[in-house]
């Protein structure tokens, strides 16, 4: 064999090894410094549909999406346009909203979740149907009230302060679809909070991220998320102030 | 910096490749620090004057060093 296709050969055992355990574009090779050509237009297809699915709007009435019934409410950003541009508008309900919450929502529970559709849309359809009915009854099995849970339209992370002034529930859960990366559009963050109100910053929320199968798979998620909860409960704040319990030994491996 | 295909799979953003600063070296007829350039010639990966392949005998020792890793997370 000669040492150019000797090296190509291991070059190609080597990626398809590193390709079954990462999603890193490593030992991709390339010509002198630069890509090969079909990596170079596998990146420019990838960044082109990060960037698309930033601006795919929710449809609350996909099939596994309805099935949640969840109430929707909307924030002051009043297009998806303006739900980009303007971050701050993001966090705040519009009155519409909040009188939405008095009336269907439920006050002064033990946990209050929110379904936000943030950076990608995507994520929520993906992931919120695996997440969210078994993080309820895991809720409701540990005797936890939870309240009516609310769909919220070009929401930011910080309108869980605006939820937690309204329906003063103890702990909010928040699961909003993360900023998309390349080809990977379906990432889920679950932020969490003790008695969120505003002016609460990210140094008093906490945080599970990457919630996908390639990522914290949903299963696994919903297990870190009870247990997160039930240790706010127990210490009576969140942020900076409360390590992530370890639950590794109770996680099923995968 | 130097990202893996420009691609920060944990974070989700993306930055400058290994691949870039190889390419705007050689663009602007710039070489490594001596340092790196010594390491890299060490190794095989620095013939001359320009980046070459990964020795085969280097990329084999890689392959087999990841027998019996698997991937944490791959549950569908």
């Amino acid at each position: 064999m000669s040492e150019e296709l000797e090296v190509a050969s291991a070059l190609e055992l080597l990626r398809a090894r590193t390709a079954a355990v990462t999603p890193a574009r490593i030992f991709i090779g390339g010509v002198d410094g630069g890509y090969r050509t079909a990596d170079l237009l596998g990146l420019r297809a990838d960044h082109a549909a990060a960037r698309d699915a930033v601006r795919v709007s929710l449809d609350a009435d996909a099939p596994d999406l309805a099935a949640l019934a969840l109430p929707e409410i909307q924030t002051c950003a009043d297009s998806i346009e303006e739900h980009l541009l303007r971050p701050d508008l993001g966090r705040r309900l519009t009155e519409a909203a909040r009188a939405t919450l008095r009336e269907r929502g439920t006050s002064a529970t033990d946990v209050q979740v929110l379904v936000g559709d943030g950076l990608s849309s995507a994520a929520v359809h993906a992931q919120v149907p695996r997440v969210l009915p078994a993080f309820l009854d895991g809720c409701r099995e540990r005797g936890w009230t939870v309240g009516r849970p609310f769909l919220v339209r070009h929401a930011r992370v910080g309108v869980m302060n605006e939820v937690g002034a309204v329906l003063e529930p103890e702990i909010v859960v928040l699961l909003i679809g993360e900023r998309p990366g390349l080809a990977s559009a379906d990432g889920l963050s679950a932020y969490l909070a003790y008695r969120p109100r505003p002016g609460c910053t990210d140094a008093d929320r906490n945080l599970l991220s990457n919630i996908r199968d390639r990522g914290t798979p949903p299963a696994e998620a919903v297990a870190r998320l009870l247990a997160f909860v039930g240790a706010m409960r127990a210490a009576g704040v969140s942020g900076v102030a409360l390590k992530e319990p370890d639950v590794a030994g109770t996680i099923e491996p995968g | 910096m130097g990202v893996p295909g420009s691609d920060d799979v944990m974070l989700a953003y993306q930055s400058t490749s290994f691949h870039d600063a190889a390419s705007v070296r050689e663009l602007v007829g710039l070489r490594p620090a001596p340092e790196f350039l010594g390491r890299l010639q060490q190794h095989g990966l620095w013939v001359d004057g320009r980046l070459a392949p990964p020795p085969a005998p280097l990329l084999t020792a890689m392959t087999a060093a990841l027998e019996g890793t698997r991937a944490r997370r791959l549950t569908t």
